[in-house]
């Protein structure tokens, strides 16, 4: 999962403290294994200075807990980018379309299309899949043959995901 | 409706034909209070592959029945090569499903009474050949389908993978232009929705004929060029196949 | 077009259809058997009733100066009786040498002898001659049965002298007789129609309920044949092409049995007579046509049923419901009453000829309406058991009768219209009853009491073997006549006259047409004669011991021993003519017929509630798996048996009823229905039990049904 571009998207809510960003990130996306502080200042430090973010404040006491953040109109490009570019499938791909399906949902967009755009892809990628099974030998097969039960799991989740839209953003307001 | 000459076959890649073989523009359905198609729009063209799927409810059988003349829309057009068939007769509509359309449903609608051999010849029967060619033509396919040995077993003793390759046999005998498909691998495991579906992909493609497939099984859509999402009677999601 | 091995295939793969197919194959058979034997009976009717007419001869009356001279044959038609049964008889005078005008005879019986019909021939042998043999003398030969209408024909040509024959009345020249136009027959035609329709409509519901058997189950092969390309009318031709097959095996085999159970139809006595079986035969074009006409009638029912059945492409999914039952299906009911209504003369609506027409049309759309009206009453009453249910069985039922009404109708409407003809033909024959069965009547002769007028020089016997007492009538003064004779006032009470304003010694005269009537409506006019004249004797009743044997005794000595000008008989005999005994042989044959019309009925109700469970054998295996218990599908069964019956049962007994006071107030004014007699209802406890039976059996059908579940449908 892409901690970065999900903080830059939770700051694509609202302007926020470091130390409000990092436990909004552990309430939704902490479950397993919360975020370290020490991560959260770096990665915030270093979108500040690739242009995504600008720091619009300091509270007395000075440390980057206590500096307030802000999206910029970079930073807002890249999030919509970043949201409807869909994943090659791979084994992070299922975090990274829920935090994209939570920022989604939290900033007002489409989240049934972003899902829409991804099943489409992983279609592509089946389609592939089972043309490559045509003539190939018995090993081979049995390769597509996983990746395709893997891709179908991720198709389920999508489909299940995409049913239940509503229900989700009414729990995350 | 005298169908065309029997086309050679095509490659999946690029269709060169202008007009799509079927159209469905605005289609409106209704039964009783349910609404199932709710002005649907789609171009299939010749020898594509597209499996159509979405939720149940969503109205998808009910668009393949459209297209396949079985039942008449309230409203909209459905043109097969260019000329509408949403407005024929009863006794036309029946014509056009035995000469330029097949189908294989999800339990094989076989007679339960005939043998696969009869079954199979079934079509060509009603189009008025004599029973002699009618069972050489059909256990010709039945051979070409693998299941040839099959020929003199009634429904009830077969697999359900036999029986539908049987289903398939009888879809192909009067060489349609249009295959329709509601759910083929529905009651099968997942070797013989494989073998089911190789089959049918390999004969489509040699006839160059068109495949129209209803499915909610991801792996059985990925044997399409192309799939189409239905969401409450309408067409929410078209991609246009990609060349691999 | 089609080819036709398209429909040998489509025949011919249907082995596993065997007992459907057989189901079929033995209604029609059945039907057909049934269907030539009613026609025969019809037919026969009218072809014996031509051959024989000549027994009730007409001809012109003869000037009494030919029969003063002795030079022309005189034939003289009468009605004779024994215990009960009537003895047609021709009294005949022929001088020498006169050809004989009557077939059925060589020649003129001499005076003193007779030709006897084989069947009175036999009785004669049988019982002592006092009692009947003494009446007409030798036998001189038997009168040839084949110009008799049946077999049990008892049919007597005497031969008489002149003397006797002078004085009586209605005397024909036997050169001109030729037989009576039977105007009983057009009666007897008509009512014999009603009774051919009345057992013609189950076995025709029987027809149709055998062709649609497995209709449904054939529903999933002819929709799948739907979804491939055939059209409706290929799929009506494979449909017809089966019942075709089959009904014409069924027919053939209907011939056969028709011709098997012909001699045993011809035991039934109808109109007088049992029938010769060749009578009932209809002769071999009629029946090959008959047979035709069931064989395509079937057909097309079939094709016709599957065309209209809403079968499409889809259609085991979505099954198209039954259109709702209407209200103008009362319409034909009510069209068919009024129609019986209006065939009445009295009203003078219409003209004589077409009475006939009117009521049997109008009987057979009763019938018919009845049949019609019968889904709308069961649609109703299952709305009733909807909002009353509280059982699953009443839920399911109510739901099954709400789509599909006439169905459920079908399967009882046998029985309905069973009870409708038991009740029609009891009501009719209870109305007989009360008038064949002659009351004791006050005022009117005895059931001992012989009476006969008698010729001026006729010996007058003072003692009559078999009788107590022999009573004179006077007549020639004091207007009195053969008919309105001179008896005292004690004899008059003897006679059965009740007025205690009468003289024993005082003299009166009364009209023997009051004293031998049966309506209690006729006037006695009994008046006292005040001349001491006391005429000639004209008149003699003899008042038997019995009315068995010594009744008999006492009419053979009679017959015998005096001139009489009209022939011995009883107050019941003499009213036993015409109509009334029409109505009292129908009510034989209303019986049997009622009780053939039962089985037939309980055969339908049992192929079609079978039938019914087979098509959704699918249905009932799957709520046996789902846990529901055995009591609630027998309850299911049961119910969608005894739901529409109810709801028609009383419909059509009250049908019934009033349909056979309408046609008895046709036929006759001087009939009408009496009130149901305990054989009417142990007819309608044997129906109800033959239903119950068979729904007994069809319980162990749904019962044993679970080895057929649909295997591949999941």
């Amino acid at each position: 999962m892409d901690n970065s571009l999900t903080l830059l998207g939770l700051l694509g809510v609202a302007p926020s403290y470091g130390y409000d960003l990092k436990h909004s990130y552990d309430r939704y996306f902490g479950l397993k294994k919360p975020l370290a502080f020490g991560q959260v200042y770096a990665t915030l430090a270093r979108m500040v200075r690739d242009g995504f973010l600008v720091e619009t404040g300091t509270e007395a006491g000075g440390g980057p807990d206590r500096r307030r953040y802000e999206i910029t109109p970079a930073g807002r490009e890249r999030i919509a980018a970043w949201m409807f570019t869909p994943d090659v499938p791979s084994e992070s791909l299922q975090s990274n379309l829920f935090a994209k399906t939570v920022v989604a949902l939290l900033t007002d967009e489409d989240a049934g299309h972003l899902l829409d755009l991804q099943r489409a892809q992983h279609m592509q990628h089946m389609r592939a899949l089972t043309r490559a099974k045509d003539g190939a030998d018995i090993m081979h097969v049995l390769l597509y043959d996983h990746a395709l039960f893997h891709i179908e799991a991720d198709l389920r989740w999508i489909d299940l995901t995409s049913a239940r839209l509503e229900a989700m953003k009414a729990q995350l307001k | 409706m005298d169908r065309p000459h029997q086309r050679p076959p095509r490659s999946h890649e690029s269709p060169t034909q202008v007009i799509p073989v079927l159209s469905a523009r605005t289609l409106h359905k209704r039964f009783g209070l349910t609404h199932a198609l709710r002005g649907a729009e789609l171009d299939i063209m010749a020898g594509e592959i597209v499996a159509i799927m979405g939720p149940s409810g969503s109205g998808k059988s009910t668009l393949l029945h459209c297209l396949a003349g079985v039942i008449a829309p309230d409203e909209g057009r459905i043109l097969l090569s260019g000329s509408d068939i949403g407005t024929l007769g009863e006794a036309a509509r029946s014509r056009l499903r035995l000469t330029r359309f097949g189908f294989v449903f999800q339990f094989g609608q076989l007679l339960p009474e005939l043998t696969a051999l009869d079954n199979a010849s079934l079509p060509l029967l009603l189009a008025g050949k004599g029973r002699r060619e009618a069972r050489r033509e059909a256990a010709a396919w039945l051979d070409r389908l693998g299941i040839g040995e099959q020929a003199g077993k009634r429904p009830a003793q077969l697999s359900g993978g036999q029986a539908q390759r049987v289903a398939i046999a009888r879809a192909l005998a009067m060489h349609p232009e249009v295959l329709f498909a509601d759910e083929p691998t529905g009651a099968l495991d997942s070797l013989s929705a494989e073998t089911t579906m190789t089959l049918m992909r390999d004969q489509v493609r040699a006839a160059g004929t068109t495949l129209v497939l209803i499915t909610h099984d991801p792996r059985t859509a990925a044997y399409a060029d192309r799939e189409v999402i239905i969401r409450d009677g309408r067409v929410s999601v078209d991609t246009r196949a990609v060349a691999a | 077009m089609m080819s036709l091995d398209f429909i040998r295939l489509a025949i011919l793969g249907n082995k596993s259809a065997l007992g459907r197919l057989s189901a079929i194959f033995a209604g029609i058979a059945l039907g057909t058997a049934m269907i030539l034997l009613l026609v025969g009976a019809y037919e026969g009717l009218s072809t014996r009733e031509i051959r024989s007419a000549w027994i009730k001869p007409v001809g012109e009356a003869v000037p009494r100066e030919s029969i003063a001279g002795g030079a022309t044959a005189v034939l003289d038609g009468l009605q004779d009786w024994y215990r009960g049964s009537a003895i047609a008889r021709i009294d005949v005078y022929a001088p020498h040498g006169a050809p004989v005008t009557l077939p059925g005879i060589p020649a003129w019986p001499a005076a003193g002898t007779f030709y006897a019909s084989p069947a009175l021939a036999r009785l004669i042998a049988e019982v002592p001659p006092d009692l009947l043999g003494d009446r007409f003398g030798t036998l001189a030969g038997t009168i040839d049965p084949e110009t008799l209408k049946g077999p049990d024909v008892l049919a007597v040509i005497v031969g008489q002298p002149l003397e006797r024959m002078l004085p009586r009345g209605g005397l024909i020249v036997a050169a001109t007789a030729k037989g009576g136009a039977d105007t009983e027959s057009i009666a007897y035609r008509v009512v014999a129609a009603i009774g051919a329709i009345g057992m013609l409509s189950p076995v025709l519901l029987f027809v149709v309920i055998a062709t649609r058997l497995g209709a449904a189950s054939r529903r999933e092969t002819f929709s799948a044949l739907r979804l491939i390309g055939a059209t409706p009318r290929q799929v009506s031709l494979v449909a017809g092409a089966e019942t075709l097959a089959v009904s014409t095996a069924g027919a053939v085999a209907g011939i056969a049995l028709a011709a098997l159970f012909r001699p045993l139809a011809a035991l039934f006595p109808i109109n007088g007579a049992a029938f010769f079986p060749t009578d009932l035969d209809v002769g071999p074009v009629p029946t090959l046509l008959i047979a035709a006409g069931i064989v395509a009638a079937a057909t097309l029912v079939s094709a016709l049923a599957i065309r209209f059945s809403g079968i499409g492409p889809l259609g085991a999914s979505r099954s198209m419901a039954e259109r709702p039952a209407r209200w103008w299906r009362i319409l034909p009911l009510l069209a068919g009453l009024g129609m019986i209504l209006a065939a009445n003369p009295q009203l003078e609506l219409v003209p004589g000829i077409l009475i006939g027409v009117l009521l049997l049309g109008g009987f057979a759309m009763v019938t018919a309406g009845i049949v019609l009206i019968g889904p709308w009453l069961t649609a109703w009453l299952g709305r009733l058991v909807a909002v009353t249910a509280s059982g699953p069985a009443g839920i399911i039922v109510a739901n099954r009768i709400a789509q599909a009404p006439v169905a459920t109708f079908r399967a009882v409407s046998g029985l309905v219209i069973a009870v409708f003809m038991v009740t029609v033909f009891s009501a009719a024959s209870s109305g007989v009853a009360s008038r064949t069965n002659v009351a004791e009547l006050p005022n009117r002769l005895p059931a001992n009491a012989l009476v006969a007028a008698i010729a001026t020089n006729s010996p007058v016997p003072i003692d009559v073997p078999g009788a107590r007492e022999i009573i004179v009538g006077y007549g020639g003064v004091a207007s009195a006549t053969a008919q309105a004779p001179i008896f005292t006032g004690a004899e008059l009470r003897r006679l059965g006259v009740i007025d205690a304003a009468l003289d024993d010694a005082g003299r009166y005269r009364v009209r023997l047409e009051g004293l031998r009537d049966v309506t209690g409506t006729v006037p006695l006019g009994v008046t006292p004669v005040d001349t001491a004249q006391t005429g000639a004797p004209v008149t003699l009743v003899a008042l038997a011991a019995d009315t068995g044997e010594a009744l008999e005794r006492a009419r053979t000595a009679l017959e015998a021993g005096t001139d009489w000008i009209t022939i011995p008989a009883t107050r019941a005999e003499l009213n036993l003519l015409g109509v009334n005994r029409i109505l009292k042989e129908l009510a034989v044959v209303a019986y049997t017929g009622a009780f053939i019309t039962i089985i037939i009925a309980g055969c339908s109700l049992s192929l079609a509630t079978l039938g019914s469970i087979i098509d959704r054998r699918r249905i009932f295996g799957l709520m046996r798996l789902m846990g529901t218990p055995q009591p609630t599908l027998d309850r299911v069964v049961f119910l969608e048996a005894a739901v529409p019956l109810s709801a028609v049962l009383a419909l059509s007994a009250v049908a019934g009823y009033l349909t056979a006071w309408l046609i008895l107030r046709v036929i006759t004014d001087s009939l009408t229905v009496g009130a149901p007699d305990l054989l009417y209802f142990a007819f309608l406890a044997l129906g109800l039990a033959v239903a119950l039976a068979i729904l007994q059996l069809a319980r162990r059908a749904v019962r044993g049904g679970d080895g057929d579940l649909a295997t591949r449908f999941d």
